[in-house]
């Protein structure tokens, strides 16, 4: 599904136009889903904890970008992206943005 | 969930991206051409100046001389505010002579209005000289983010410890694109969120026309990292800071 404001990030070189594949969007959220869940263990160092969320949240909003139609290799445009892919509020995905630096 | 306090390097994914923005993604049009130009200039007259002077010019340093700064700072931040001229004299920290000089000829230009009750002297920001609205921004965006940032929080100061603006605003070394960094010490059991911070944030965001990067720490989390001599939050807690909410001391570790 075609965003106006992704489709002028791709014009403007920042975003790719790809169609979607549903096996790779089932991949990433598998892989998300996976992460995710891995997260939780507390008996893991929390460093390493971190790493799994971050790399969740990565998974699961690449797969939402992928879904509209869309790919970029830049994470954080993946994570701002979220602002049009799943309308998060600025205080949501900006967290993620964060995270990420 | 990610621990939210950590600062986490991932510095080869940073310097793959261009400059992160902080903002949501701009639509970018032809109408985006002109700003981007003016950006471009923007960095070059920063440069310029940065050759000039050992030590770059803040915002406001640019446009003002410190006494200036800091009686605007004060009758444009409050303009609602009526002023004893001894009170502008012991608020703006200046030489009594130096304040005096400013509010007269503020006052013969007719930007501030000083009116005489019995032998005392009143300032005020005159709301209806022809630039007021536009001094009252400066006064907010250049002379008085800490009033601004100090605002926002107001509403979490109850879970907070103490919380301070760090970075170049703090320093008075900010350029226009420069960022508010602010330093958070939350309650232990307060269990604020980065997601709150930044919500309670926003609106300050707006008027200040710059992003803030709020960095998030329990009181347990900080005072581990200051005993530790963590690079980060040493330098934050060695460098110029202004306060925003709660206790200078309050993240002591040894009180």
């Amino acid at each position: 599904m075609p965003l106006t404001q992704l489709d002028n990030l791709v014009r403007a070189g920042q975003l790719k136009a790809e169609p979607p594949a549903q096996s790779e969007i089932d991949g990433l959220v598998r892989s998300g889903h996976v992460r995710l869940l891995d997260a939780g263990n507390a008996s893991l160092n929390i460093e390493s904890r971190f790493d799994l969320a971050y790399n969740a949240a990565h998974a699961l909003s690449l797969a939402a970008l992928r879904w509209h139609g869309y790919r970029s290799e830049n994470r954080y445009i993946v994570f701002q992206s979220l602002a049009h892919t799943l309308k998060l509020p600025p205080e949501q995905w900006r967290v993620l943005d964060r995270a990420h630096k | 969930m990610p621990k939210m306090g950590i600062k986490t390097s991932r510095s080869a994914a940073k310097n793959a991206a261009p400059a992160p923005a902080p903002r949501p993604l701009r639509v970018v049009s032809a109408s985006a051409k002109p700003a981007r130009a003016a950006h471009l200039a923007a960095n070059r007259t920063a440069s310029v100046a940065a050759n000039r002077a050992a030590k770059p010019a803040s915002l406001a340093g640019a446009l003002f001389s410190a006494t200036q700064q800091r009686v605007l700072g004060l009758l444009f931040g409050q303009p609602e505010r009526s002023f004893f001229a001894t009170e502008l004299i012991a608020l703006a920290g200046a030489g009594s002579g130096a304040v005096q000089r400013e509010v007269q000829r503020l006052a013969e230009s007719g930007l501030v209005n000083v009116t005489r009750v019995g032998n005392q002297k009143h300032v005020q920001a005159n709301a209806s000289a022809p630039i007021f609205e536009e001094l009252r921004g400066i006064a907010y965006k250049a002379l008085g983010p800490a009033e601004a940032l100090r605002d926002a929080l107001a509403p979490l100061a109850s879970r907070l410890r103490a919380s301070w603006l760090y970075g170049s605003v703090a320093k008075g070394s900010d350029r226009a694109q420069s960022d508010f960094d602010v330093l958070l010490v939350a309650k232990n059991d307060a269990g604020l969120t980065l997601e709150a911070v930044y919500a309670a944030l926003a609106p300050a965001e707006k008027r200040l026309g710059r992003s803030i990067s709020p960095t998030l720490y329990t009181e347990s989390e900080f005072r581990r990292r200051l005993t530790n001599g963590n690079a980060f939050v040493t330098k934050v807690m060695a460098g110029q800071r202004v306060l925003l909410t709660g206790d200078e001391h309050a993240a002591d570790p040894t009180r």
